[in-house]
């Protein structure tokens, strides 16, 4: 014991003589993507960054988009915006396409990072709105056309005093469909249009007290176009119609020097109306209807409230606080004569110690409870060895929740592949390790780690087809990100090693795949011209899945995808125009092969057509700000 | 000015969901057969409207509902077939005897076409047949004589076998014979004398959606339904549309004209389960007293999310002899 006393002593010492202290930076986050990687990808929405962003996978399968890192999806990872969180509990599939990037200067992956929240927390995205800039008034606009004819353009006014600050965001985003391989005239992809207003209203009160109000709104119509209906001249395309109005602020005061108290609350409502619609494209007669076999039409309200005090004083800080939150379906209020909305209690307790410049201990605590499903007890914990030092070590253990998919808690069996709804399913548990050396040394930043992810209470077909808390999965990352940047190169390389594990209570097969990503942009010296890349290539992926009590392995085929551009400006920075080449390597379809194992071998059974993104496409995009 | 409102123009409708296309009319299909007394069976597919024929083998006395639903055996409609229920359950007791005390009663086929043969006279009307034990008594003419044999249904096993007992009626213990449902075919047939199941009967449900066949059935009941003599005066040879009920529904429509039936128009109409119709597209000419297509009978049929509408184009030939029909089949 006192052996290991000793060796942890002399660890800490030496590291502390090692380090140098460097300028404090706020690198929350392991990976990155800045403004000038969503321009240079010419990213529009969520959706498409998430084929782009480290860690995750992105694809359409039979008409649905499919987001994953590794053997968990996009429902118990948390996206935020501005710090709230954009679908609060993501177990709704929301639609990303309808998150616009616009208005995004940026979007951050952080890996167990200490928060007060209890749901998705593990790992979560943060997108941060530019900020207001500091002008009394300003306009920015921009128009981006592309070779598949889709044009994006938004036009931003702000206006801004010592206590008042404001910006509407307006923006109107057309995405042309993408034909099916084998069709001559159906969709894989629909073509969109989406609408938004933002906006964004800062009043600081009084020196202490501000008050932030910000809301999203957004339209967005999708056409899916049918196959001709052989021997007739009939279509059968299906229609939706989503409207989105988010609306979430806080109220901060500065009780002291060190203290906060931050009153925060969101509302969001949200319908997307799905509507199949018989044409005849002779007479141009046509009627509509709603098509329970395929996406049913859905809409839900959601809201947040939290009280928290924090304290910034050195050496302790410390947050807590309570939330409340509540989700109900506004399109089903009832199923079955069983009420479909839930309620979140959740009491939170997060303080951090820092002793001398060596050691920065975190802990924290959340008390959570839902009316469905009970009360949990969550705990995270992190040392930090050499905190903001040119090397830091970090290990973090924290536990989160994510809901069960709201259809399979309250809607009936043929919206759950024909299994049978269990109001009483359990929170997916994720229990998650993570260890990461950091280096900073002057324009070099690097990061290096191992994270280690087991989720629990998995919904998984029990007997009756009724769906119970059974599965388990587990995924294990060694990743190396680095960031070099000098006053006109920014270069950011990373790698990672993904070993993934999709039925860890069956058949525990682990299966590995690799992932590059480089993003660079390099403003060309005394030219006024730029150039950017941004680039992702990910290996061949083996998942495994289980259906019928048969295992079988899906093999997705390597995915690349390759961005560049080109940017010149003018008028003292002010117009900039950019010449943008995306998707240069990557084919839109991918046939994955699918496989039966059996005791001694796996058997080829067929394949499976998946979209991993639009064709290659030149993309021109025109941008003025007046400030 | 006026070049950068233009460019913005030309920019604007770049990014527009594509107007629908606009397609020619879409010409139904013709299908040309003839429909003889030779009492071939005409199997059509709808898909790609195309005939197929086949000579029925007639030699069988009883046919298996097949579908996994539903239990029915039915007796052979294209030759004259007598049933009677003795409602008696004790097989080794019945014997010639039994025919003093009554008469074999023909099969008779119920409008709605949905009713078994046996379960005519008796309790067939079951989800699960162990309760009916009665005996019934079925006679044909083989061209030498008549027969007469029991039959009596037993039971049936896992839910997809039927198991009866059979034989001649003056013989005590009857044979015990078993019929599995085969979802490949709709009907399973049987041959009560050579005690044996009979194959290629009908194509396998994949091939066919409707046929066109004759049936045997009383003239008094069915008047107004064109038909051909027999050698009994009592009963006629009438025009059939049978179902493949497994595979589609059907809706007779006698107000809409042909033209005007359209996809929106059958998508809210009441299409039911149904296994045969008698006299569809045909009707009698009262004043030169000849067989004609009736133009008031438009079929149509669902399938899957198809809808066919039917009709009788146009109609050659004066008897059943040697009649011949055009059949316009518009997919919707």
């Amino acid at each position: 014991m006192y052996c290991l006393r000793i060796f942890l002593l002399l660890f800490v010492f030496t590291f502390t003589y090692l380090s140098q202290e460097v300028q404090a930076q706020n690198n929350e986050h392991t990976f990155l993507l800045s403004f000038e990687d969503i321009q240079t990808a010419n990213l529009q929405n969520l959706e498409e960054a998430m084929a782009i962003i480290p860690f995750f996978n992105r694809y359409t399968e039979q008409g649905n988009t499919v987001i994953t890192y590794g053997t968990i999806g996009i429902q118990t990872i948390a996206i935020y915006k501005d710090g709230f969180p954009v679908a609060l509990d993501q177990n709704i599939n929301y639609n990303l396409k309808t998150i616009p990037l616009w208005d995004i200067e940026r979007i951050e992956v952080r890996l167990t990072p200490m928060n007060t929240s209890s749901k998705n927390s593990s790992i979560t995205i943060h997108m941060f709105s530019h900020k207001i800039p500091k002008k009394p008034i300003w306009s920015n606009v921009n128009v981006t056309n592309t070779s598949l004819n889709d044009l994006h353009s938004s036009v931003s006014v702000g206006l801004s005093n010592v206590k008042h600050s404001g910006q509407i965001g307006l923006s109107r985003s057309f995405t042309r469909e993408l034909y099916d391989q084998t069709g001559l005239r159906s969709t894989a992809i629909g073509a969109f249009e989406r609408y938004d207003i933002n906006l964004k209203y800062t009043y600081k009160i009084l020196p202490g007290i501000t008050l932030h109000v910000q809301s999203d709104h957004s339209s967005m119509k999708t056409q899916n176009k049918g196959d001709i209906i052989l021997g007739t001249s009939r279509v059968s395309d299906s229609h939706q119609d989503f409207k989105k109005n988010n609306l979430w602020g806080y109220l901060q005061l500065k009780a002291s020097k060190n203290h906060t108290i931050q009153l925060d609350g969101m509302i969001h409502r949200f319908n997307n109306d799905v509507k199949d619609i018989d044409k005849d494209l002779h007479t141009g007669q046509q009627t509509t209807s709603e098509n329970f076999d395929r996406i049913p039409s859905i809409g839900y309200d959601q809201g947040l409230i939290k009280l928290s005090i924090s304290s910034q004083s050195k050496p302790l800080q410390y947050t807590f606080g309570i939330e409340l939150s509540h989700t109900r379906d506004n399109k089903y209020p009832f199923i079955n004569a069983v009420s479909t909305s839930y309620n979140d209690y959740d009491a939170f307790g997060l303080i951090s110690y820092q002793y001398k410049k060596t050691v920065l201990l975190s802990g924290g605590i959340n008390l959570w409870h839902n009316n469905l499903s009970g009360s949990y007890l969550l705990p995270k914990f992190q040392i930090k060895i050499a905190p903001k030092k040119v090397l830091e070590l970090n290990f973090t253990s924290h536990s989160s929740v994510s809901y069960a998919p709201f259809t399979q808690l309250f809607y009936p069996s043929f919206l759950n592949n024909g299994s049978n709804n269990n109001i009483l399913l359990k929170p997916i548990k994720k229990q998650v390790n993570h260890a990461h050396i950091s280096f900073h040394q002057g324009n070099i930043w690097v990061n290096s780690g191992m994270l280690l992810i087991n989720q629990n209470n998995i919904p998984q077909v029990g007997n009756n087809k009724t769906l119970i808390s059974k599965g388990k999965t587990s995924n294990f990352t060694t990743y190396a990100s680095m960031q070099f940047t000098l006053n006109n190169i920014t270069i950011r390389p990373s790698a990672m090693m993904h070993a993934v594990n999709h039925l860890r209570d069956s058949g525990n097969l682990t299966f590995f795949y690799p992932e590059l990503n480089l993003n660079a942009f390099i403003k060309i010296p005394h030219t006024k011209m730029a150039f950017g890349i941004t680039s992702k290539f990910l290996g061949k992926m083996t998942k495994s899945f289980i259906v019928d009590n048969e295992i079988y392995l899906s093999e997705q085929k390597r995915i690349r995808y390759v961005s560049l551009r080109l940017q010149r400006s003018f008028m003292d920075n002010k117009f900039n125009i950019s010449l943008g080449l995306n998707n240069v390597f990557q084919s839109s379809f991918l046939s994955n092969d699918i496989f039966q194992l059996n005791d001694i071998d796996k058997t080829r059974i067929g394949n499976q057509n998946i979209i991993c993104g639009y064709p290659k496409s030149f993309t021109i995009k025109l941008s003025y700000s007046s400030f | 000015m006026s070049k950068y409102i233009h460019i913005s123009f030309i920019l604007l409708c770049l990014g527009c969901f594509r107007p629908d296309e606009y397609l020619p009319k879409i010409d139904s299909q013709k299908l040309n057969t003839s429909i003889e007394l030779s009492q071939a069976n005409y199997y059509i597919q709808l898909d790609y409207p195309s005939t197929l024929n086949r000579n029925p083998n007639l030699k069988w006395q009883l046919k298996f509902e097949n579908s996994s639903h539903e239990w029915g055996i039915y007796t052979n409609s294209a030759t004259p077939i007598k049933i009677w229920n003795t409602q008696l359950n004790r097989y080794d007791k019945i014997d010639s005897n039994i025919l003093n005390q009554g008469i074999p009663k023909y099969d008779r086929i119920l409008p709605n076409a949905m009713q078994s043969a046996i379960g005519q006279w008796g309790d067939f009307s079951f989800l699960t047949p162990e309760s009916f034990k009665d005996v019934y008594i079925i006679s044909w003419n083989d061209d030498t004589s008549n027969q007469y044999y029991k039959f009596q249904l037993l039971d049936v096993l896992i839910d997809k076998t039927y198991r009866f007992k059979y034989g001649p009626l003056n013989e005590k213990e009857g044979e015990i014979s078993e019929i599995t449902k085969d979802p490949n075919f709709l009907y399973s047939y049987f041959n009560l004398s050579e005690k044996k199941s009979i194959s290629f009967v009908e194509y396998p449900i994949n091939l066919w959606d409707f046929q066109l066949h004759y049936q045997i059935d009383s003239i008094s009941k069915n008047s107004k339904i064109p038909y051909s003599l027999t050698q009994n005066r009592d009963l006629g040879l009438f025009p059939m549309v049978s179902f493949n009920h497994q595979k589609v529904t059907v809706y007779l429509d006698t107000l809409t004209a042909f033209e005007d039936i359209n996809y929106f128009h059958a998508k809210n109409l009441p299409f039911y389960e149904a296994k045969h119709i008698r006299g569809v597209f045909f009707d009698w000419d009262p004043i030169l007293n000849l067989i004609r297509k009736n133009p008031k009978h438009q079929l149509i049929i669902k399938k899957e999310d198809n809808y066919f509408a039917i009709r009788a184009l146009t109609l050659e030939g004066k008897d059943f002899d040697n009649l011949s029909i055009e059949l316009e089949i518009k997919k919707l």
